[in-house]
């Protein structure tokens, strides 16, 4: 197979797009793609500091990469959420990298943030370890990007992780979960608030590890121990078989859903489930009185 | 001919016959192309790439992380 710009050796067959590519060629091809992501969404101006949240993962390290080639000014930050075995692979990873790019590393950590690795939420509470883990990382990052003055917080959300969100928001109906998501996170503004952007998320996760095999960024191939979660994973087979019958259904799922978000976001925007307190407890934002990091705490 | 794999779950050798291709070894390893990047001797290969005596393959797999 050739490349179809220069007739080269191809490495890559994207299928959804119709194209194959050469090293160079794809290296192009996916860095021009995210910066039009990020222009088209608005996402970072060049006098904002953004907060790069990275686990040591393909899609964080490659994000960090990209966004500091890109001359952003970006500090990353790390969750250590006390998984033996697996967080201790991943942030050597991170460190070496922000190391050779020269960008500063803050570590935040669950035990003392919460007083509890997630071994020992674990422990207590057998089948929730991810939505725990959603929950509590979620809000730490939002709180360490605020502490650290940051005005925008970068996650390597991929094309495939937006994908598998869409559609399982969908089947399960929540509507607002949807209307809060999308390239630039965030129904309402408020100053505690650091909104998310997602500036992989026109990327497939084959597309985020073929760039970083590419351009040599060494990142852990570790998988989670806690990341089976079931109906995750069906969406995911389901997903994936439809995009090897019919190349595209992501992408076109995704600019179908993006189509419809402003309308989500204008219906949501007029209730009150667009309003956001403090939480009683720690202060972090909440749609009701308890935010719900303190509330699955309280649970445990 | 004789290829070496190796991937985040195992390391091995698997023998196939000449004029093998990557696709092939993948069938026979009973793994789906779609769910790995492939490199040849440090090359990334597509899975239509010829095989040769001796040639080291690696695979990474597409899902890693939480």
């Amino acid at each position: 197979m050739k490349c179809s710009y220069c007739g080269k050796k191809a490495v890559v067959n994207l299928r959804y797009a119709g194209k194959k590519f050469c090293e160079k060629h794809f290296i192009d091809f996916y860095e021009r793609k995210v910066r039009r992501v990020i222009k088209k969404n608005n996402m970072f101006s060049r006098k904002e500091k953004i907060g790069v949240g990275v686990s040591g993962g393909k899609d964080s390290l490659v994000m960090l990469y990209l966004l500091k080639k890109m001359h952003y000014d970006v500090t990353a930050i790390a969750i250590d959420e006390g998984i033996k075995g697996y967080r201790d692979k991943t942030l050597p990873y991170v460190k070496k990298l922000c190391a050779e790019l020269d960008v500063p590393l803050h570590l935040y950590s669950f035990k003392q943030e919460y007083g509890m690795t997630l071994d020992q939420i674990h422990s207590k509470k057998k089948t929730l370890a991810c939505s725990y883990c959603g929950v509590l990382r979620r809000s730490l990052l939002n709180k360490a990007a605020r502490e650290l003055r940051c005005d925008k917080l970068a996650i390597g959300h991929n094309l495939d992780d937006e994908v598998q969100m869409i559609i399982m928001n969908l089947t399960r109906s929540e509507l607002l979960r949807l209307a809060r998501s999308g390239p630039v996170v965030g129904l309402v503004k408020h100053g505690k608030f650091v909104p998310r952007a997602k500036p992989l998320r026109e990327c497939s996760e084959k597309e985020d590890v073929i760039y970083a095999l590419l351009k040599g960024i060494e990142y852990s191939e570790a998988e989670c121990p806690y990341a089976h979660e079931a109906f995750r994973s069906t969406v995911r087979e389901a997903i994936n078989l439809m995009e090897e019958k019919h190349p595209g259904v992501k992408i076109g799922i995704l600019r179908s859903f993006d189509r419809m978000l402003p309308f989500l976001r204008k219906y949501f925007s007029k209730t009150s489930a667009s309003e956001l307190n403090e939480c009683v407890e720690c202060g972090e934002l909440t749609s009701g009185k308890l935010c719900k990091a303190c509330e699955l705490m309280k649970n445990l | 001919m004789k290829i070496k794999v190796e991937s985040r779950d195992f390391k091995k050798t698997i023998k196939l016959p000449e004029k093998s291709t990557v696709k092939d070894l993948m069938q026979k390893l009973k793994l789906r192309t779609e769910d790995y990047v492939i490199s040849k001797n440090k090359k990334i290969v597509l899975p239509d790439e010829k095989l040769k005596d001796g040639d080291e393959i690696k695979l990474y797999s597409v899902i890693s992380g939480g």
